[in-house]
């Protein structure tokens, strides 16, 4: 089970993870517990400023400073994990971009094989890649470009493979 | 809800945790799996890890609790005196609207 963990921002884990395996450390492996770790590793990473404030101000040292930097934090007025005005401009732009580029070939698809469910399944696809896409300029800036193309290329094809499955079921019946 | 109840206010889902967290720690510090024990018999629900830990890093980034040091790997977390006001205000607020709904019930 503590596995999981892993699923969380190494920040988090480093905070809290000795606390959560030692209360794993009491439990009986179970699905609720499982799925619970789940929805909060990804609610973590999709809540940063909120969820990491106390992990950040860890590293500060008066109360005061830490009050005064979880605030700035739960606000977002600073760069979280050096996110930049660029790098959100290069996320917003790209985006942007995929989404329409990416819409235009699915409207061809959906020209060519019109009322293909397989091909309707892959009506989100743009936008979910797009914003997959757009983490490189976020939450991936600093990491190398392989484990970039494998998150991204991974992720995208993984819900590309999930929606493909879901039409190809939509058209058996 | 009151303006004072801000601090708990864009908790979002992890708001009733949150606050039974807080109601737990009132009386004293403790660690996660003693919170988890005291809110099932307060409350009669017992979260889950993911749960507790997402309440209780949202609350600790707010400075409403505060983690304690402490030699094992088990760190207790106490009340910070913004939790306790924050605590007090969500109660009072809580005991407002109970005593409105009784009020009304009575007279229906």
């Amino acid at each position: 089970m503590t596995i999981l963990l892993w699923l969380y921002p190494a920040a988090w884990r480093r905070r809290y993870g000795a606390e959560v395996e030692q209360m794993l450390a009491g439990r009986a492996v179970s699905l609720r517990v499982a799925v619970d770790l789940i929805a909060g590793a990804i609610d973590t990473w999709l809540h940063p400023s909120q969820t990491l404030a106390a992990a950040h101000a860890a590293a500060v040292t008066t109360p005061e400073e830490r009050t005064m930097l979880s605030r700035i934090l739960r606000f977002d007025c600073a760069g979280v994990y050096g996110i930049s005005k660029e790098d959100q401009k290069m996320a917003a732009i790209s985006t942007i971009g995929w989404t329409l580029v990416i819409t235009l070939a699915w409207l061809g698809l959906s020209l060519r094989f019109p009322k293909d469910p397989r091909v309707e399944s892959l009506s989100m696809m743009p936008f979910i890649f797009s914003i997959i896409y757009s983490l490189r300029y976020t939450w991936l800036k600093d990491r190398p470009r392989s484990v970039q193309a494998i998150f991204i290329g991974g992720l995208s094809l993984a819900m590309a493979v999930f929606f493909l499955g879901v039409g190809w079921i939509a058209a058996l019946i | 809800m009151a303006k004072q109840d801000d601090e708990l206010e864009d908790f979002g889902r992890f708001t009733e945790p949150a606050l039974l967290i807080l109601i737990s720690l009132a009386d004293g510090a403790k660690h996660g799996y003693a919170m988890t024990d005291d809110i099932e018999q307060v409350a009669g629900v017992r979260f889950g890890p993911g749960t507790l830990y997402g309440a209780i890093t949202r609350l600790e980034g707010r400075g409403l609790i505060q983690r304690m040091e402490s030699e094992d790997r088990r760190n207790p977390y106490r009340l910070t005196a913004l939790g306790e006001r924050a605590l007090r205000a969500r109660l009072a607020s809580l005991q407002a609207v109970a005593r409105v709904g009784q009020r009304r019930l009575a007279s229906a």
